[in-house]
C-alpha cells in the first residue's frame, strides 16, 4: 500500500511541477500565433530542446530495451538512422527558410504549405491533415500507452485510469497555453528525464558483472561512455559559449563521473541490484549476428521511416516556425538553427542509445524473469527495482529506484505527448475548418484553438479505447502502420520544398497511393501474423506506393511545353 | 559529339559482346531458374523459366536498342544533358552511365547461375533471386528520376518534329512506376504465401518479373513510340 501511495506521488510530484510551469504567467499565449508556434520567437536552444524532448519517447526507449534483448547490438541501427533523419533536415533546412518566412507572422501548418506550392483544392490539404492527425494521434497513445509499462509492475489494475489521467493532467497546460507551456516545460521535463534515468542506468550496470560477466559489462560500459560524450559533443555543436551557460551540458558530465566512479566498484557492487538469470538471445549471440538480425528488409524499413520522416513530420515543421528568425533573413539566424539542428542529430540518437543500454542491463542483468518473453523485460526491470531491497544505500525497502523509473518514465512520456498534442491541435484547427482557408489564423480565435486542442485529447483519448477494445493485441501494427503513413507525403512535400514538378494532381494522387500501400501492408501484416518481418513492411509500401503514384499521375501541360516551358498542370 | 556521347556508344558496344555472352548461359540460366521454381532438376525448365530468362533478353535488347536512339535523338536536337554543366553533374552523370554499363542482365545472368545458385536451390528463399531479376531495371530508373529532376525548366533543344526531354524523361519514368507497381504485387504475393506455400510464391515471383519485364518494354515503345520510332 506504501509503495502504491509512493508510487503515485512519484507520477503527481513532476506532473505538478510541470503545470506550475506550463500555467505560469510567462506560458501564457497571447493569441493564435502564440498558441501554435511561439510567436516564432523560440531560441535555437528551444528548439533543439523541444525536438530532443520530442524523440525521447518511451516507446523509443522501451522498444530499443527489447530489440537489445532480442537483438542485440543490431538495436543501435534505428538511432543511426534517426540521426541520418537529421541530416536529411541539415540538408533540406535551407528550403524551409520560405516557409519560415510565411509563418513569421501567421502560423502555417506543412499541410496549407503543400496545397500552395501545389495550388492544390482544399482536399489536398485536408487528406494530408488527415495523415497526419491519424499518424500522431496513434503514435501518442502508443506512448501512452507503453508508459503504463512500468505501472503493471505494482499490479495497479486501473490502467485506464492512469492512461486518462496522463491525458488530462499532462495535457492541461498545453491545452490551456499551446505550444508555448510546451516549449517552457521541455526545459524541466528532458532534464528530469536524463537525469531519472541515467541515476537508473548507473545503479543497476554493475548487475551485469555478476549475471553476464566482465565482457558484457563492458560492451555496456563503453556504450554508455560513448552516450555521454556524445552528449557533450552533441551540445558543443552550437558553440562552446551556449555549451558552458546550457545546465543540461552538467548532466551527460556528471554521467561521465558517475561511470568513471562505478567501473572500480561494479564488481563488488554488482549484487546490490540484481537479477538472477544468464543472460540469452540477442545480447548473447555474437557481436556480427546481432548487427544482421532485423535481415534486409526489416533494416530497409527502418531507414526509409527514420531518414525520411523529418520532412513529412509536422511536428519538425512547427519547431522550425517557432524558432526566431529576422526580417532581414540574416545568415545568423540560419546558422544558429542549423547549429542547433546539428546538436539535435548527434544528441536525439544517442539519448535512444540509452534505451540499448537499458536493455543490455535487463538481458545481461538477469532481470527478465525466468521463462518470460523478452517483451516483459521492462516491467520486469521495474518489478525487481519496486520489490528488490537495496541494503546499504536505503534503509528498509530500496523501492526508491523504482520511483526514479517512475519519474522517468512520465517525463518522456509528457516531454512526447505534449508536442504531438500541439501539433494535433494545430493542424485541426489551421487545416479542417473552412474559413480558414486563407490567411484565416488572423481571423480565428485564442479560445477555439484552445477548444480544438481540446477536443483532440477528448478525441485521441475515445479512438485509443475503441481501438484498444476492438483490436486489443493488434493495436500496435495498426498505430505503426499510421505512424507509417505519413511517409505518403514524402514526394508531395519534397517537390513542394524544391518547387519543381509541382502538381495538384499527382500531389492528391501520391497520398492517396501511400495510403493504398500502407493498408495493404498493414492487411498483409494481420492476415499472416506468424511472419514477424511482415509488421515492417508499411514505410517501404507507404514510401514505394506514394512515389510511384506521384509519377503516374503527373501531367506535363502540353501548350507549356509547346511554349517551350515545362509547366505542371 | 560530346565526350558523354562517345562514352555511351562505348557502353553500347560491351553490352552488345554482353548479350553474346548471356546467350552462351541461356539454357543453364532456363535450366536452375526452372530448378529454382519447381524445387527440383528437370530436362524441361518450363514456360515460366523461358519466360524469365526470355524477360531478360528483352530488356537487354530493349536498353541497347533505347539507348542508340536516344543518342540518334540528343545528336539531331543538339541535347546535352544539364547536368552536364556543372561538375557535380558530370560526376552524377558517369557514375550512372558506370552503373548501367556493370549492372545489366548479363550481371544477373552471372550473378544466378555461378554464384547465388551454386548452393542447393531448395535452400534459397527467392530474395536474392528477386533482387538480381529487378536489378538491371534500377540504373535506367535511376536515371530517368535524375533526367527529370534535373530538366525541369524551359527545353532548349526543342524541335516540333520530335519529343521533348521532358515528355521522354517522363515517359520513361511512368513506366518505372508502373514497373514498380508490378514489382510490389510480386513481393506482396510472395510474402502472403512464403510460409504455406513457398513453391507457389517463388513461382508468383518469377512471373510478375516477367510481367514487369514486359511492362516494362512495351510500356516504353507505346508511350514514347516517337523517340523509338523516329524517322532516321
Amino acid at each position: 500500500m506504501l509503495i502504491k501511495a509512493l508510487t503515485i506521488i512519484a507520477t503527481a510530484l513532476p506532473i505538478l511541477i510541470y503545470f506550475a510551469v506550463g500555467f505560469r504567467r510567462s506560458s501564457k499565449a497571447k493569441d493564435v500565433s502564440d498558441y501554435f508556434i511561439y510567436s516564432a520567437d523560440a531560441s535555437p536552444r528551444d528548439y533543439a530542446n523541444t525536438s530532443v524532448g520530442y524523440a525521447l519517447q518511451v516507446q523509443a526507449i522501451f522498444l530499443f530495451a527489447y530489440w537489445t534483448m532480442i537483438y542485440g547490438l543490431g538495436a543501435l541501427w534505428t538511432p543511426i538512422f534517426w540521426g541520418l533523419g537529421f541530416l536529411v533536415l541539415v540538408a533540406l533546412l535551407a528550403r524551409f527558410e520560405l516557409y519560415r518566412k510565411e509563418s513569421r507572422h501567421t502560423p502555417k501548418t506543412l499541410h496549407e504549405f503543400l496545397a500552395s506550392r501545389h495550388s492544390a483544392p482544399r482536399r489536398l490539404r485536408i487528406l494530408a491533415a488527415v495523415a497526419t492527425i491519424v499518424g500522431l494521434g496513434g503514435a501518442m497513445v502508443v506512448e501512452i500507452g507503453y508508459c503504463t509499462q512500468v505501472y503493471y509492475a505494482m499490479s495497479i489494475k486501473e490502467q485506464e485510469w492512469v492512461q486518462a489521467s496522463f491525458l488530462i493532467f499532462g495535457a492541461a497546460y498545453v491545452v490551456y497555453n499551446g505550444y508555448k507551456a510546451e516549449v517552457n516545460a521541455e526545459r524541466i521535463q528532458v532534464p528530469i528525464a536524463y537525469v531519472c534515468f541515467i541515476a537508473i542506468l548507473l545503479c543497476t550496470l554493475p548487475s551485469i558483472w555478476t549475471f553476464a560477466g566482465r565482457h558484457l559489462y563492458s560492451e555496456a560500459w563503453y556504450l554508455f561512455l560513448a552516450v555521454a560524450i556524445l552528449m557533450i559533443v552533441g551540445k558543443l555543436q552550437m558553440g562552446l559559449k551556449d555549451a558552458v551557460r546550457d545546465p543540461q551540458i552538467w548532466i551527460p558530465i556528471l554521467a561521465l563521473v558517475g561511470l568513471l566512479v562505478i567501473n572500480p566498484w561494479a564488481s563488488p557492487v554488482s549484487w546490490l541490484v540484481a537479477g538472477h538469470a544468464h543472460p540469452s538471445g540477442g545480447i548473447a549471440a555474437p557481436v556480427t549476428s546481432q548487427v544482421k538480425a532485423q535481415g534486409v528488409i526489416g533494416l530497409l524499413s527502418l531507414l526509409l521511416a527514420n531518414a525520411l520522416w523529418m520532412p513529412v513530420d509536422l511536428s519538425t515543421w512547427q519547431r522550425l516556425a517557432s524558432v526566431k528568425g529576422s526580417d532581414d533573413d540574416s545568415y545568423d539566424a540560419f546558422q544558429a538553427l542549423k547549429k542547433a539542428t546539428l546538436r539535435v542529430m548527434i544528441e536525439s540518437p544517442v539519448s535512444w542509445c540509452l534505451g540499448i543500454v537499458l536493455g543490455l542491463i535487463i538481458g545481461g542483468g538477469g532481470f527478465l524473469g525466468a521463462g518470460h518473453d523478452a517483451g516483459s523485460g521492462v516491467t520486469d526491470f521495474a518489478r525487481r527495482l519496486a520489490t528488490q531491497s537495496v541494503p546499504g544505500l536505503i534503509p528498509h525497502e530500496g523501492v526508491w529506484l523504482y520511483l526514479v523509473l517512475v519519474m522517468a518514465s512520465v517525463a518522456f512520456m509528457l516531454s512526447t505527448i505534449n508536442p504531438i498534442i500541439s501539433t494535433i491541435s494545430f493542424t485541426a484547427y489551421m487545416d479542417l475548418p473552412k474559413d480558414r482557408k486563407s490567411g484565416g489564423a488572423r481571423r480565428g480565435t485564442l479560445a477555439g484553438a484552445k477548444l480544438g486542442a481540446l477536443l483532440t485529447v477528448v478525441g485521441s483519448f475515445i479512438a485509443f479505447y475503441l481501438l484498444t477494445s476492438k483490436f486489443g493485441a493488434k493495436l500496435p501494427e495498426l498505430m505503426y502502420a499510421a505512424f507509417s503513413s505519413q511517409l505518403s507525403l514524402f514526394p508531395a512535400v519534397i517537390f513542394a520544398l524544391y518547387q519543381r514538378h509541382c502538381n495538384a494532381r499527382a500531389a492528391f494522387s501520391s497520398i492517396v497511393g501511400g495510403f493504398l500501400g500502407t493498408a495493404i501492408a498493414l492487411w498483409l501484416a494481420l492476415s499472416r501474423p506468424e511472419n514477424l518481418s511482415l509488421q515492417v513492411l508499411p514505410p517501404i509500401f507507404a514510401l514505394t506506393f506514394a512515389c510511384a503514384f506521384y509519377v503516374l499521375f503527373y501531367k506535363i501541360r502540353s501548350g507549356a511545353v509547346r511554349d517551350g516551358s515545362a509547366v505542371a498542370e | 559529339m560530346n565526350r558523354f556521347w562517345k562514352l555511351s556508344q562505348m557502353t553500347q558496344i560491351i553490352w552488345t559482346v554482353l548479350l553474346g555472352l548471356m546467350v552462351r548461359d541461356h539454357d543453364s540460366f532456363a535450366s536452375l531458374i526452372g530448378t529454382f521454381l519447381h524445387g527440383k532438376s528437370s530436362s524441361d525448365p518450363g514456360f515460366w523459366a523461358w519466360f524469365v530468362s526470355a524477360s531478360l533478353f528483352l530488356i537487354f535488347l530493349h536498353n541497347i536498342y533505347g539507348s542508340v536512339r536516344f543518342d540518334q535523338w540528343a545528336e539531331k536536337t543538339g541535347y546535352t544533358p544539364s547536368l552536364a554543366r556543372s561538375l557535380r553533374g558530370r560526376m552524377v552523370l558517369s557514375c550512372l552511365l558506370v552503373a548501367a554499363l556493370i549492372i545489366n542482365p548479363f550481371l544477373t545472368d552471372h550473378m544466378l547461375v555461378h554464384h547465388v545458385y551454386q548452393t542447393p536451390i531448395w535452400t534459397h528463399e527467392g530474395w536474392w533471386t528477386m533482387f538480381f531479376l529487378y536489378l538491371p531495371l534500377i540504373p535506367f530508373a535511376a536515371w530517368n528520376l535524375t533526367l527529370w529532376w534535373t530538366e525541369a525548366d524551359a527545353d532548349a533543344h526543342r524541335r516540333d518534329d520530335l519529343p521533348q526531354i521532358q515528355q521522354i524523361s517522363l515517359a520513361w519514368l511512368k513506366v518505372d512506376a508502373l514497373t514498380l507497381l508490378v514489382a510490389m504485387t510480386g513481393i506482396v504475393c510472395f510474402l502472403y504465401l512464403r510460409i504455406n506455400a513457398p513453391m507457389v510464391a517463388r513461382e508468383s515471383l518469377c512471373d510478375l518479373f516477367a510481367v514487369s519485364a514486359v511492362v516494362n518494354v512495351f510500356g516504353n515503345f507505346l508511350l514514347d513510340p516517337r523517340l523509338y520510332f523516329m524517322a532516321d
